[in-house]
């Protein structure tokens, strides 16, 4: 467990830091490279040396035999007791003949033969026969005259040593076939391929350590600059735009600190001129808003005048001053739903969020909704699971959106009862009103939220909309960053359902009521 | 009940269709087209509500508010065409007792100036009790231990409210509502939401520094954070 986590934090940290990336791929190519290397080195170096004491070696032995076998032909021994004593003479001598180190000797009689001279073989202590195999003698009896050899390992002490084992025929007078055998120790040979290898080793360890060193501070150099240059756009991209990096010199980094700059120059200039551009769109709006405000405030004021005393006039002069009564109020409207979404076309609302309780929010727009849906036959029905329902929002603006919403579901409604719904989950809160009223079709159902947009153009307004409500209640909602959502059905009614995050920046992935709204079952009893 | 309304605004067609408004609705109008003249005609005519437009030529608005709140208590208030939060929220706190935005009907005025002129009717209390403070309804009068404390409407109104429902919370819209008849809030967008909970801090303050031992630390009116005023409980 310990050890899984901390390969993987080490790959988190590969993945995070370049230069440690770049430092570990540079060292693990690097170990390969050494590796083979010194695999290559270290087994020319074996092979060199082995096939020189192979040589030696052999030309040694090849003297000696010749040596022992002329001593032999040469030699008048007639009896048993004097050949006896000419091999121990001659034979053990070999043990010490060797030009640098002693080696072991051996002289054992070919099996097989019908002689009657029976010779005590001459065996150096310290050999163990067992290491001359059946096969080398088998090869040896069967040679004619040329020496074999075999290597071996032998026990020596505690250590298993290389070695080489040598063997000719021997044929001594009267007494017949012999098999002569030398064996050599090549532990000094070993102790001297150790030892490169042990430097090879050593050298390539510290090699590593050097290339990583170097590395390392290669891609720092590198490395530095890149960071340096994260670390600016970051900051960039949290809104302090002075910063720049500082470039030196004439190098490609340097040339991504010219560009990276220039980037950021040009990022500046244009939010300067966005900001103007906005500037002066809040300042035309202002502007109209005061200049039509202005005389609408004398025709508001004579269209009250002439509206109260109505009751004087003939009928058509009481009707036209009903119907100015009701446009003046209309224009009215309309000029501040005009004046709202061009602010916020300028990008110039600001929401003024507070945690409130959202039912009284609820209350409140039904409160001010109620005496409209009394004149036209609707009841407005409350569900909600609770009456303190905490959120964070801007409760000017929520209020007038489902008032807004109250007042589409009135004129659209067929005076069937309006279902509001509040729903509140952990991280969002959620009203819906539904009607049960003419409803929309599919590709209604897409142009809902333009601007200006009629479901029905020969369709009469009675509640003086302008047109502009739901694209506004949408902008609303997105300046909570919540969703405003609409789900319905010709002849059936409409459902907009609000989704907002219960605090200002927390996320949300799931309404906390469901679109369309689940079917109530009207017979309970059964 | 018939006022003297002071109406200072430079443009002659509201001017006058504000006059023939407000007198057929019984009330008397002075009227004054001049920024520079207004302090003149209201020390000569001594009005009882006035009603000031925002950007006259010559001496402004908030110059003639600030002459009027430093030598009487009369209500004023401003009429204005403007959309600067920050300048209206200043009007507040040099003490505007309330904004009408144009465009804005007679009906509605009056409406919202008999707020600001005489008291909330109420039938079925007559003595109200808010820790030391008592209120006598009918006779229009606060006293503290005896003493008689003069508010203005505006101020017997707000203390009334908070007073007649001491368990309630009531937010800054509730009394924008209640108090100065405002109506929904979410139609007057033109003010992007301070300035309306300025207005009511800034008369909550005044009331304060009337009825409290000490303003700071209030007792009668508290505060509650994030949601709104409330009677201290006693």
């Amino acid at each position: 467990m310990v050890f899984r986590r901390a390969v993987e934090r080490a790959i988190g940290l590969l993945r995070r830091n370049l230069q440690a990336r770049a430092v570990v791929t540079t060292i693990a190519l690097s170990l390969i490279a050494t590796v083979i290397l010194g695999g290559f080195l270290s087994f020319g170096i074996g092979n060199g040396l082995y096939q020189t004491r192979v040589q030696q070696v052999l030309s040694e032995s090849e003297r000696a035999v010749i040596e022992v076998q002329n001593t032999f032909s040469a030699s008048s021994a007639s009896d048993e007791v004097a050949l006896q004593s000419l091999i121990n003479s001659v034979v053990p001598k070999l043990e010490n003949d060797s030009a640098d180190q002693p080696r072991l000797v051996a002289m054992l009689r070919t099996p097989g033969q019908n002689s009657s001279q029976l010779l005590q073989s001459p065996i150096s202590t310290d050999l163990d026969l067992n290491i001359i195999s059946a096969n080398m003698r088998t090869k040896v009896q069967a040679s004619t005259g040329k020496v074999i050899y075999q290597s071996v390992s032998i026990a020596a002490q505690t250590e298993v040593h290389p070695g080489l084992v040598v063997g000719a025929p021997i044929e001594i007078p009267l007494a017949g076939m012999y098999e002569l055998y030398l064996v050599y120790d090549l532990n000094h040979e070993q102790q001297t391929l150790d030892l490169v290898q042990g430097t090879l080793v050593i050298g390539g360890l510290v090699l590593l350590v050097i290339i990583g060193l170097v590395s390392w501070w290669v891609t720092s150099r590198i490395v530095q600059p890149v960071r340096l240059a994260a670390r600016v756009s970051e900051k960039i991209a949290e809104g302090a735009l002075d910063e720049r990096i500082p470039a030196e010199g004439e190098d490609v980094i340097a040339q991504l600190a010219h560009s990276f700059n220039a980037m950021a120059d040009n990022l500046q200039n244009q939010l300067k001129q966005y900001e103007q551009i906005s500037k002066m769109q809040q300042r035309f709006v202002s502007d109209v808003s005061h200049e039509l405000r202005t005389p609408l405030t004398t025709i508001k004021l004579a269209g009250e005048l002439i509206y109260d005393n109505r009751e004087n006039f003939v009928p058509p002069l009481k009707k036209s001053a009903e119907a100015m009564n009701s446009q003046i109020q209309r224009f009215e409207t309309l000029l501040e739903d005009l004046l709202e979404i061009s602010r916020y076309d300028a990008g110039a609302v600001a929401g003024q969020f507070e945690v409130v309780n959202l039912m009284s929010v609820v209350k409140s727009a039904i409160q001010s909704i109620e005496p409209l849906a009394t004149k036209k036959g609707c009841e407005i029905v409350l569900e909600t699971p609770s009456d303190n329902i905490e959120a964070e929002i801007d409760s000017r603006r929520i209020e007038r959106l489902i008032r807004n919403l109250l007042a589409n579901a009135v004129e659209h409604g067929e005076a069937k009862p309006i279902i509001v719904a509040v729903g509140a989950g952990a991280h969002a809160v959620a009203v819906s009103v539904t009607d049960h009223g003419v409803g929309m079709t599919r590709s209604q159902l897409d142009r809902v939220f333009d601007r200006f947009w009629r479901a029905d153009p020969a369709r009469k307004r009675t509640t003086g909309g302008t047109g502009l409500g739901l694209a506004i209640s949408l902008e609303d909602a997105n300046l909570h960053s919540g969703w405003l959502q609409v789900s319905a059905k010709p002849n059936e009614g409409s459902t907009f359902r609000l989704t907002l995050p219960r605090k200002v920046g927390s996320v949300f992935s799931q309404s906390p009521l469901p679109l369309p709204p689940k079917k109530k079952v009207e017979d309970e009893t059964r | 009940m018939r006022w003297k309304i002071l109406v200072v605004e430079d443009d002659r067609s509201i001017l006058e269709t504000v006059q023939y408004a407000l007198e057929l609705k019984g009330h008397e109008v002075v009227a004054c087209e001049s920024g520079d003249l207004a302090m003149d005609v209201f020390r000569e005519s001594k009005p009882d509500l006035v009603i000031l437009d925002w950007m006259l030529p010559g001496k402004d608005g908030i110059e003639i508010l600030k002459e009027i709140v430093a030598i009487s208590s009369v209500p004023v208030v401003m009429a204005t065409a403007r959309t600067d939060d920050e300048e209206l929220g200043l009007a507040f706190e040099l003490g505007a007792a309330d904004y009408m935005k144009k465009p804005y009907g007679a009906a509605e005025l009056v409406q919202r100036a008999t707020r600001l002129m005489k008291p909330l009717e109420r039938a079925d209390s007559d003595n109200v009790q808010i820790g030391p403070i008592s209120i006598d309804v009918s006779a229009y009068e606060v006293s503290r231990g005896g003493a008689k404390i003069s508010l203005t409407p505006l101020e017997f109104n707000l203390l009334l409210t908070i007073a007649e429902d001491p368990k309630h919370t009531f937010t800054r819209e509730e009394l924008l509502k209640k108090v100065w008849l405002h109506k929904n809030l979410g139609d007057e967008t033109d003010f992007k939401g301070k300035v309306d909970t300025r207005l009511v801090n800034v008369h909550i303050q005044r009331l304060r520094s009337k009825i409290e031992e000490n303003p700071d630390d209030p007792q009668i009116v508290t505060t509650v954070r994030g949601r709104g005023y409330k009677a201290g409980a006693f």
